[in-house]
């Protein structure tokens, strides 16, 4: 746990959070799914504008995108997800850069260690 | 919600199975690796402890010093089928270790290179106790807003 605070995707998450436009965005959503038009519908700001709110929500993980025929909805991605998501990524990064400095550790010749030769005897 | 969640890696070494598979078991190897994998995650890498009892049923306790205190990683080896396979538990909370869900294998297979070692962290019940709990903690964010 400790080590949670290096993710990207932590940050990205609270960059999304951070900004009162987005949390708006996640407060409607939060009463189910809607087309990006109404979502947009509800803001005095051009539809570029909402869409770009949208996209750093998704790159926060906390909304999820549909698309059907020609229409965008849109709806909040449950918490679960998002956490099962940073643990997934957390411990892909954790053990694979453990691997990485094993296959660095070897090829830079580590010294064969006495407790090796004992544990095949034993 | 019962599923296992699965991390999942894959490294290839042009060393044998057998000195990646020990460099599980050998402290002196670990303390190495470990703090220069720590160190890359921009951690201290400041080992304290590689407690190792290389049987099954036995122990391990690694642990390292860092701003917010002492990390320590714990757990039991179930497997050891030295050089092809390592299944031991993983745990770095009382919690983590009441809820005994997070399981790491570790399997090496040999290439005409050297080896490849699979390693896949399992965890799964500890879920179904958090899921309700964090929908109800986004439900009382949002109504704040």
């Amino acid at each position: 746990m400790l080590y949670r605070h290096n993710s990207d995707e932590l940050d990205n998450t609270l960059l999304a959070l951070a900004d009162p436009t987005r949390r708006e965005i996640l407060a409607h959503l939060s009463r189910g799914e809607a087309r990006v038009t109404e979502v947009a519908s509800h803001f005095p700001i051009s539809l570029n504008a909402v869409s770009k709110h949208i996209r750093l929500l998704e790159r926060g993980r906390l909304i999820q995108r549909r698309i059907q025929g020609r229409d965008h909805f849109l709806c909040l991605r449950p918490v679960a997800i998002v956490a099962i998501q940073e643990w997934l990524t957390h411990q892909q990064h954790f053990w694979q850069v453990n691997l990485a400095a094993i296959a660095d550790l070897l090829d830079a010749g580590i010294p064969p260690s006495p407790h090796t030769s004992k544990r095949k005897k034993s | 919600m019962t599923d296992l969640v699965e991390a999942r890696v894959e490294q290839t070494f042009s060393k044998p199975a057998t000195a990646v598979f020990d460099a599980w078991l050998r402290p002196e190897s670990v303390r190495l690796w470990l703090s220069a994998s720590l160190k890359g995650m921009g951690l201290p890498g400041d080992i304290r402890r590689v407690e190792i009892d290389a049987r099954v049923g036995g122990r391990f306790t690694w642990s390292d010093m860092r701003e917010a205190g002492e990390a320590v990683h714990w757990g039991t080896y179930l497997e050891i089928e030295r050089p092809h396979k390592l299944v031991f538990t993983w745990f770095t909370s009382a919690e983590d270790e009441a809820e005994n869900t997070s399981v790491v294998t570790l399997a090496i297979t040999e290439t005409d290179t050297g080896c490849v070692a699979t390693l896949c962290h399992r965890m799964n019940a500890a879920w179904a106790e958090y899921i309700p709990q964090t929908e109800r903690g986004w439900g009382a964010m949002l109504a704040q807003l």
